[in-house]
């Protein structure tokens, strides 16, 4: 009876043992999906945004889509500071995002004007 | 025995969920890639199509002192030879005179319009290398393109409009008369790879991934005009409807 319960017993703790690493495993893959994702869209939409502000449409225009697709497409996100600087040779978009309540994210882009065929 | 049973279980029913979840993000990273990459090649191809036109009319505008030269030689040996009319000694070289300064506002025009053509089609082949281009990013057999008024002509205005060799000037609309644009469609299930195609399609994901661009000509600092991206309603925000 007592080796019965001890097999028991150990069948438990490896049960818990092997639950708790499939969920943290499963939720660091998801963790970095997510990051990867937010990288990857947040670096696009900051690109459209020069691309938006060269294409002479209003600043606050162009700010806002950014804030909004940001927003739509990345709940799980808060973007801390958003700095569109326009000048006549350049435009610079500087995001930082607050992803996941504890991974911050910093992106930086600076497109040269005029274009001319080098984007 | 039990309770390792169901940690399997778990482990089991949780793994589709997670291949799923990475399938979609894998998806959509693919596919801002795809439009990301079209779009860069749109506007780039776009934009050098249009500085070529430019730079080209530019030859012509810097030729309207010239064109404009010739225009008083004529006025001149036309004077001469109304002056010298009846006078049999003066009026062989006038006529002589005249003839010359005609034959080259002739060679002149020529060149003028050799300019223009050579603008048009400049345009037009590069306009094409661009949709070339595209049409090979985007590698898709159902992918369309509008071509309405993609390939403008330069819209010029000759002044005096009589003259062998008028001035060439842009028409005070130019900005809006020189733009061209690409619009292209193609189904947003063909631009994934195949086996997420198969998960797309069965959940009825049949919507258009599109894509357009535009540039135009702005004049910058003394007279000198450059291309620059057009005001695009649609492409920048398109691929939001997505979501």
């Amino acid at each position: 009876m007592k080796s019965i319960s001890n097999a028991r017993g150990s069948t438990i703790v490896e049960a818990i043992f092997a639950a708790s690493a499939i969920a943290l495993l499963f939720t660091s893959l998801l963790v970095v999906a997510y990051l990867c994702f937010a990288k990857v869209w947040s670096d696009n939409r900051v690109y459209e945004t020069m691309i938006c502000v060269a294409e002479k449409n209003p600043q606050w225009q162009c700010e806002q889509a950014l804030s909004s697709s940001l927003q739509t497409v990345l709940s799980l996100s808060q973007i801390d500071n958003l700095l569109v600087t326009s000048r006549p040779d350049s435009i610079d978009v500087q995001l930082h995002l607050e992803v996941l309540k504890g991974f911050h994210m910093n992106e930086e882009q600076s497109l040269k004007l005029p274009l001319q065929g080098k984007l | 025995m039990n309770q390792r049973g169901s940690a399997v279980t778990v482990l089991l029913v949780s793994l589709p969920l997670l291949v799923a979840c990475m399938a979609v993000c894998c998806a959509t990273v693919l596919l801002l890639q795809d439009q990301q990459k079209s779009l860069q090649i749109c506007r780039q191809g776009l934009l050098q199509a249009q500085q070529n036109m430019l730079d080209t009319a530019q030859i012509l505008f810097d030729l309207n002192s010239q064109a404009a030269l010739l225009r008083a030689r004529r006025l001149a040996a036309e004077a001469m030879v109304l002056e010298s009319a009846g006078n049999p000694i003066t009026t062989p070289p006038a006529v002589a005179n005249l003839e010359a300064v005609v034959a080259q506002q002739e060679k002149f025009a020529l060149a003028q319009k050799a300019l223009i053509q050579k603008a048009n089609w400049q345009a037009k082949l590069n306009i094409y290398q661009v949709k070339g281009k595209l049409q090979s990013a985007i590698n898709r057999k159902d992918s369309n393109f509008t071509d309405h008024k993609m390939i403008p002509e330069l819209d010029l205005i000759a002044t005096p409009k009589s003259s062998l060799t008028p001035n060439y000037r842009p028409n005070p609309e130019f900005t809006k008369t020189q733009v061209m644009r690409i619009h292209w469609s193609t189904k947003l299930t063909a631009s994934l790879q195949p086996w997420l195609n198969k998960e797309l399609e069965n959940a009825g994901a049949t919507q258009d991934l599109q894509g357009q661009c535009a540039v135009t000509a702005e004049k910058k600092g003394e007279g000198k005009w450059i291309s620059r991206l057009e005001k695009d309603k649609s492409s920048s925000n398109s691929f939001l409807s997505l979501f």
